[in-house]
C-alpha cells in the first residue's frame, strides 16, 4: 500500500547546502516544492555545547561519521578505505561542519588546459562569482577583502573573526618563511547578521553550532524556504527514483522512517541531493528496465571519479601560550603559498595549510588530532602542563585527483535500516596526491622550526597494513558535470543527460576537488542551477532532451 | 565491590594526582568508566579487564600496579584504548579538573557555552600582513604546465596496500 500525494512542481532530495539553497530560491519564486530528508531536525537543545560531556559527545554521539554514530535515520557505508563525514539530517552534513569557506582559484576549473589529468569545469570562476557573492549573503560569513592570492571579491557579512593570541603567532612564523597568508574566510559570523548571534568563540563548531553563528542552512535556509511555502517532510528515506515510459523522472518512492508507510511524491522535475556517496547510490539503486544500470548512468560515470582532498594534520607544542581550546576550530589562517600547480615540486595540482583549534582538555589530553596522547601515571600532569594552552595545529589541504577506480558502488553485503543496499566506497590516494601530502608535512616541519617548537607530531592518516584511510570530509566528483554526454553525468546546468527533468545539485558534480573545502562552492553552483531552473521552468518541467 | 576498588586503583594509576590535580578517583572517574564500559559490547570488556589485571590488583603496590597496566597495553591495545579515552575524557570534564586547568592561568569554561570565550577583535592594523604576499593564476592565464619530468599515470591499484 502506497500513499500517493498531490503532484508538486519539483521534487528535491535532500536538504544539506545544495538542497536547502535550491530548495529557497525556487519556493521563493512560487513554484510548489516539497523536499525530503531521511533524517530530523536538531533542535538547538540538541547540540551539547552546555554539557559537561561536550568534549566525549564530539567523538560518540555527535561523531561527524554515520558508521561510528549509527543514529536510525544513519546509513551504513561499506568501506574499509576512510571513514566519510555525513549528516543525515535537515542541514545535511552543514550541521556539523567547519563552516570554512574559502572560495576555488580560478585555474581550479581549468585543469584540463593546465594539466590534462582532470577535467576542465564547464564554467569558469567569473561565470560562477556572483553565485558565490550571493550564497555568501545568505549563509552569512566573515573575512576580509584583500587577499592577494584570490581575485578580489566584494565584501564578507561580517569582519573577520577575532583571532587570539594563536593567529598572530603563527602568522610571524609564515612572515619569516616569507609565505603567504590571510585569515581564513569562513561562514562564521563574528558580528549579529539576519537575526543570528555572533559567535562566541567557544571552540565547539565541530558539534554544530547551538547559537546560531555558523552557517547551518538549517538554520540560515529552511525557515526562509518554509517561510516560502516550501514543505519539508523529515523522516522521509527515499528508497527510489521513477521514470515513465519515455525515461522521464516522475516522482520518488519513500519510506516514512517512524510510521513504516510507503508514500509516492509526484512531481514535474526531481532533484537529487544527497551527497557525493548518497546521491550516486540513490541513482545505481534506482536501476529500471530502461535504465539497467541505475539511471543518468548510461555512459557508467555515476559512483565514479570520488575525491576527498588529500588530508593530513601536524600538531606542534610552542612555548606561547595559543589557546587552541578558544575560537573556531578550523580556521584561523590560510597558507595558499603552494596552491597552484609548480611540476618543480613533483607533482601537479596544490596544497593549502589551514591553522586549525584543537578543542578540549580531554580531547588534547587524549591525542588531539594527531595521536600524540598525554603519558598515563606520574608523568600526565608535567605533559599536560607542558601542552595544553601551547598547541598549534595546522591541516594540510591537497587537492587530489578524479581517478576512475575511486568509486562508489553498491555493497552486496550491507543494508540500511529499510532494507536498501549500503553504499559501497574505494578510495585510494594516487602517488601524485601522497606527494602533496608528503610536501605538505614538510613544509609544516619547517613552519614547526621557525617557530621553535618544542614537540611535534605527524597525523598522515595512515593504518598499519593498510595505508591511507582518510576522514573522508568532502564528498565530491561521483556524478561530474561537463559538456561532453560520454564523459560527464550532468551538463553545465547539473541536468542529467540521461533523465532531462533530473538534476542534480550537491558536491557529487564537481569536476575537480581543488585544494580547499568545497561547501562555498557547493552553495554557489546550487544558487546558479537553480536560479537558471527558475528562470527557465516552463521549459525544464516538459523537456524531453537534455541539451550540451 | 572487589570490582570497584580495582577501578578506583586503576584510574588513579592512570591519572594520579599532583600538588594542583586530583587523582581520578577523587572525581568519579571510576564510576564514569564503569558505566560506559557496561555500554559497550555488554560489559564484556570489564571481564576481560578484571582477568588481565586481577582481583588484587587494588592491594598491589604503585609499582606492580603500573606494571599490570602496563600488560594491559600490550596485551589487550584496543581495550587498554578504550579504557584511556574515557578515563581521560572522564576525568577532563569534572569540575573540580576544569577549575585546577584555571589555576594555571587559562581561562576555561565548565562547558563552552552559554559563555564561549572572549578573544578580542580582529583588528586589520596589526592583524593582517604587514606585506601580503601571493599570488594566482587567473582564468585566461592557465597555460599548460611542463610534465616532461614527472611520470604521470592515472591509474591506481586498489588491491596494493598503500
Amino acid at each position: 500500500m502506497t500513499t500517493k500525494h498531490d503532484p508538486v512542481d519539483v521534487l528535491v532530495i535532500g536538504s544539506g547546502m545544495g538542497g536547502a539553497a535550491t530548495t529557497k530560491i525556487l519556493a521563493e519564486a512560487g513554484l510548489k516544492v516539497v523536499c525530503l530528508e531521511q533524517g530530523r531536525w536538531v533542535q538547538q537543545l540538541g547540540h551539547p555545547h552546555a554539557s559537561p560531556d561536550w568534549d566525549y559527545q564530539r567523538l560518540t554521539n555527535w561523531h561527524t561519521a554515520p558508521t561510528v554514530r549509527k543514529l536510525p535515520e544513519d546509513y551504513p557505508v561499506d568501506t574499509t578505505d576512510e571513514t566519510p563525514l555525513m549528516w543525515n539530517g535537515v542541514g545535511g552534513s552543514t550541521v556539523h561542519y567547519t563552516a570554512t569557506w574559502p572560495r576555488f582559484r580560478p585555474s581550479d576549473f581549468r585543469k584540463g588546459r593546465e594539466h590534462g589529468y582532470a577535467p576542465d569545469w564547464p564554467l569558469t570562476y567569473e561565470e560562477l562569482e556572483p553565485y558565490y557573492e550571493i550564497n555568501d549573503r545568505d549563509c552569512g560569513t566573515s573575512g576580509w577583502v584583500g587577499d592577494p592570492a584570490m581575485p578580489l571579491r566584494k565584501g564578507f557579512s561580517t569582519p573577520t573573526l577575532a583571532p587570539g593570541p594563536y593567529a598572530p603567532l603563527v602568522a610571524k612564523g609564515f612572515d619569516r618563511l616569507g609565505w603567504h597568508w590571510w585569515p581564513m574566510d569562513m561562514a562564521v559570523i563574528s558580528q549579529d547578521y539576519d537575526g543570528r548571534k555572533a559567535c562566541n568563540h567557544c571552540g565547539n563548531c565541530q558539534s554544530g553550532c547551538n547559537r546560531g553563528s555558523m552557517a547551518d542552512v538549517s538554520v540560515t535556509h529552511w525557515p526562509k524556504a518554509i517561510a516560502a511555502g516550501a514543505e519539508l517532510r523529515i523522516n522521509s528515506r527515499v528508497e527510489q527514483i521513477e521514470v515513465d515510459a519515455r525515461g522521464r523522472a516522475t516522482g520518488a518512492t519513500y519510506i516514512d522512517l517512524v510510521t513504516g508507510v510507503r508514500n509516492f511524491q509526484a512531481a514535474d522535475v526531481v532533484i537529487v541531493a544527497c551527497n557525493g556517496i548518497g546521491t550516486p547510490r540513490l541513482l545505481l539503486v534506482s536501476e529500471n528496465a530502461r535504465f539497467p544500470h541505475g539511471l543518468a548512468n548510461s555512459n557508467g560515470h555515476v559512483g565514479k571519479h570520488l575525491m576527498h582532498h588529500g588530508l593530513a594534520i601536524v600538531e606542534m607544542w610552542v612555548e606561547q601560550i595559543t589557546d587552541t581550546h578558544k575560537g573556531v576550530v578550523s580556521a584561523a589562517l590560510i597558507c595558499s603559498e603552494f596552491a597552484e600547480t609548480d611540476p618543480r615540486r613533483g607533482f601537479i595540482n596544490g596544497v593549502t595549510l589551514h591553522v586549525v583549534r584543537m578543542n578540549g582538555a580531554g580531547y588534547q589530553a587524549f591525542g588531539s588530532h594527531s595521536g600524540n596522547t598525554a603519558p598515563w601515571g606520574s608523568e600526565h600532569h608535567t605533559w599536560f602542563r607542558r601542552h595544553f594552552g601551547h598547541g598549534v595545529a595546522i591541516l594540510i589541504v591537497g587537492e587530489d585527483l578524479p581517478l576512475e577506480g575511486n568509486c562508489v558502488t553498491l555493497s552486496d553485503t550491507l543494508r540500511d535500516s529499510s532494507g536498501l543496499p549500503a553504499p559501497k566506497v574505494a578510495y585510494r590516494l594516487h602517488p601524485n596526491d601522497r606527494k602533496i601530502v608528503d610536501f605538505g608535512i614538510e613544509r609544516v616541519k619547517d613552519l614547526g622550526a621557525t617557530l621553535g617548537a618544542f614537540d611535534l607530531k605527524v597525523n598522515d592518516f595512515s593504518i598499519p597494513g593498510k595505508g591511507y584511510a582518510p576522514p573522508a570530509w568532502h564528498l565530491l566528483g561521483t556524478c561530474r558535470m561537463g559538456d561532453d554526454r560520454e564523459t560527464s553525468v550532468v551538463n553545465h546546468w547539473h541536468q542529467t543527460w540521461d533523465v532531462p527533468n533530473l538534476y542534480i545539485i550537491d558536491g557529487s558534480v564537481l569536476p575537480t576537488s581543488a585544494a580547499v573545502n568545497p561547501t562555498s562552492t557547493i552553495g554557489a553552483l546550487a544558487v546558479r542551477a537553480a536560479t537558471h531552473l527558475r528562470d527557465t521552468f516552463a521549459s525544464a518541467r516538459t523537456a524531453t532532451r537534455t541539451m550540451g | 565491590m572487589a570490582d570497584a576498588y580495582v577501578f578506583l586503583a586503576l584510574v588513579d594509576t592512570l591519572i594520579p594526582g599532583d600538588e594542583l590535580f586530583p587523582p581520578a578517583s577523587a572525581v568519579g572517574t571510576q564510576h564514569w568508566l564503569l558505566d560506559k564500559l557496561r555500554q559497550q559490547d555488554n560489559g564484556e570488556g570489564i571481564d576481560r579487564l578484571l582477568r588481565v589485571l586481577g582481583d588484587d590488583f587494588a592491594q598491589n603496590t604503585a609499582g606492580e600496579r603500573a606494571s599490570l597496566v602496563s600488560r594491559l597495553e600490550q596485551d589487550e591495545p584496543l581495550l587498554f584504548a578504550t579504557v584511556r579515552q574515557l578515563v581521560y575524557f572522564g576525568y577532563y570534564q569534572s569540575p573540580l579538573v576544569v577549575r585546577a586547568v584555571r589555576q594555571l592561568g587559562i581561562v576555561y569554561n565548565d562547558a563552552p557555552q552559554p559563555e564561549g570565550y572572549d578573544l578580542g577583535v580582529f583588528d586589520p592594523n596589526i592583524n593582517l600582513p604587514i606585506q601580503p604576499r601571493g599570488h594566482f593564476v587567473p582564468t585566461d592565464e592557465v597555460k599548460r604546465v611542463d610534465l616532461s619530468a614527472l611520470n604521470l599515470n592515472l591509474k591506481v591499484n586498489h588491491d596494493d596496500e598503500a
